[in-house]
């Protein structure tokens, strides 16, 4: 078994977990798939620190009200933009390694 | 007590049913190390841009710990 | 030449590997620095990076089941390709003291898990008020914090540690465990009672990747 001194250039960066895949016809929707998940997630993350805020009871009414309402036109926005590029919410579950995790499927 | 229809089922590791492929394929695919965490971007079969999620990755995850620590409520 | 890592395992550990992989190729017991590693290697690579068909998955799969059975393994996300055994050794060894130290520390310990999930969708709520909006948000994810702590309960003594991901539709659980606790999690699992409109399935138990810290090296 010959094996080759050098490492092939291709394989000189360890191979991607996660791949995005486009055409020239569907490279917007591929773009869109990263940036909505990328999107979700953080969305997820304001959500939570939100409601920690809002409990932790130093929060005007005021302000409580602007973040939710702030949270709530941003899910309907990240809806509208998967539904614009043909994505279903399970689209925005991409691979992005461990940080997949954080969004679940 | 009553468990009822929804009883957990746990699936066998070496079973192949539909249930467990599902499972596999999570941890196969999105558990276990990773030497490198790269999205690859490619066009018509081209990979053209590599996006290294390590630093990110590593500071969300630890932000994410301490925004939702993992333990739960304390128990009595 | 390409290589393929299964994962990692305490050299000192006995085993028997199954001696095929992936693609039906060999697979390799390669030492270093107090270490076994697994692999296989192809002269491309095309065999694990085609699409990641259900039959390379499962081959792969098999292969980790059949190490863990027996030993603590630290298993490798698939395809983790390396360009040959130079790359592997040089990655051995910046990566070994971590990997002992995680086969040390996690050796006996195995992981379950138990996923929830409501039948319908979560209600989105309706409503004009930023206030009201995050109030039902947090009420759901309450609602789910309950149930957890139910499960937790439960469980009991049996299990070392939780981790727990808020999923859309419900929660995904991981126990960490002794292996030789898991009949004692199963027996509690069967007596806990769940909230209706809620469905659960378990798996495992699997090599603890859910509990590694993230810090890669």
């Amino acid at each position: 078994m010959q094996e080759s001194l050098e490492p092939k250039p291709e394989l000189e960066a360890s191979l991607p977990q996660s791949r995005i895949d486009c055409t020239p016809d569907n490279i917007e929707q591929g773009l869109a798939k990263l940036v909505l998940s990328l999107m979700e997630l953080l969305r997820q993350l304001l959500e939570r620190q939100a409601i920690r805020r809002m409990e932790g009871g130093s929060l005007t009414d005021q302000q409580i009200e602007d973040m939710g309402q702030a949270l709530m036109k941003l899910e309907a926005k990240i809806h509208e933009l998967a539904d614009h590029f043909s994505l279903s919410p399970a689209d925005l579950n991409l691979d992005l390694g461990p940080i997949g995790h954080l969004l679940e499927k | 007590m009553n468990a009822g229809s929804g009883a957990v089922h746990f699936t066998d590791q070496s079973g192949c049913d539909q249930l467990s492929l599902v499972d596999i394929l999570d941890h196969v695919l999105n558990q276990g190390i990773m030497i490198r965490g790269n999205l690859v971007i490619s066009l018509a079969g081209v990979d053209l841009v590599y996006v290294g999620l390590d630093v990110m990755l590593t500071s969300i995850e630890t932000a994410m710990r301490h925004l939702n620590p993992p333990a739960l409520p304390a128990k009595k | 030449m390409p290589v393929l890592v299964y994962c990692v395992a305490e050299a000192s550990a006995p085993l028997n590997w199954p001696r095929t992989g992936v693609g039906g190729l060999p697979v390799y017991r390669v030492e270093h620095s107090g270490l076994a590693v697994f692999v296989s290697r192809d002269s491309t690579s095309d065999v694990w990076t085609r699409p990641a068909g259900r039959e390379s998955v499962l081959e792969f799969h098999q292969v980790l089941r059949q190490l863990f059975q027996s030993v603590s393994i630290l298993p490798f996300r698939f395809p983790t390709i390396l360009s040959g055994d130079r790359e592997l050794a040089a990655h051995l060894e910046s990566a070994s003291q971590r990997y002992k130290h995680l086969l040390e520390k996690y050796g006996t310990s195995v992981q379950l898990e138990v996923l929830v999930s409501a039948l319908e969708k979560p209600r989105t709520p309706r409503t004009e008020s930023g206030t009201e909006y995050l109030r039902t948000r947090k009420n759901q994810r309450n609602e789910w914090n309950e149930i957890v702590a139910g499960l937790e309960a439960v469980a009991g003594s049996a299990v070392i540690e939780w981790r727990v991901r808020s999923l859309p539709k419900g929660v995904r659980c991981f126990a960490r465990l002794e292996r030789d606790s898991v009949e004692q999690f199963n027996a509690a699992i069967k007596t806990w009672k769940l909230p209706a409109g809620c469905v659960a399935r378990g798996s495992g138990p699997w090599p603890v990747t859910e509990f590694f810290p993230l810090d890669q090296s």
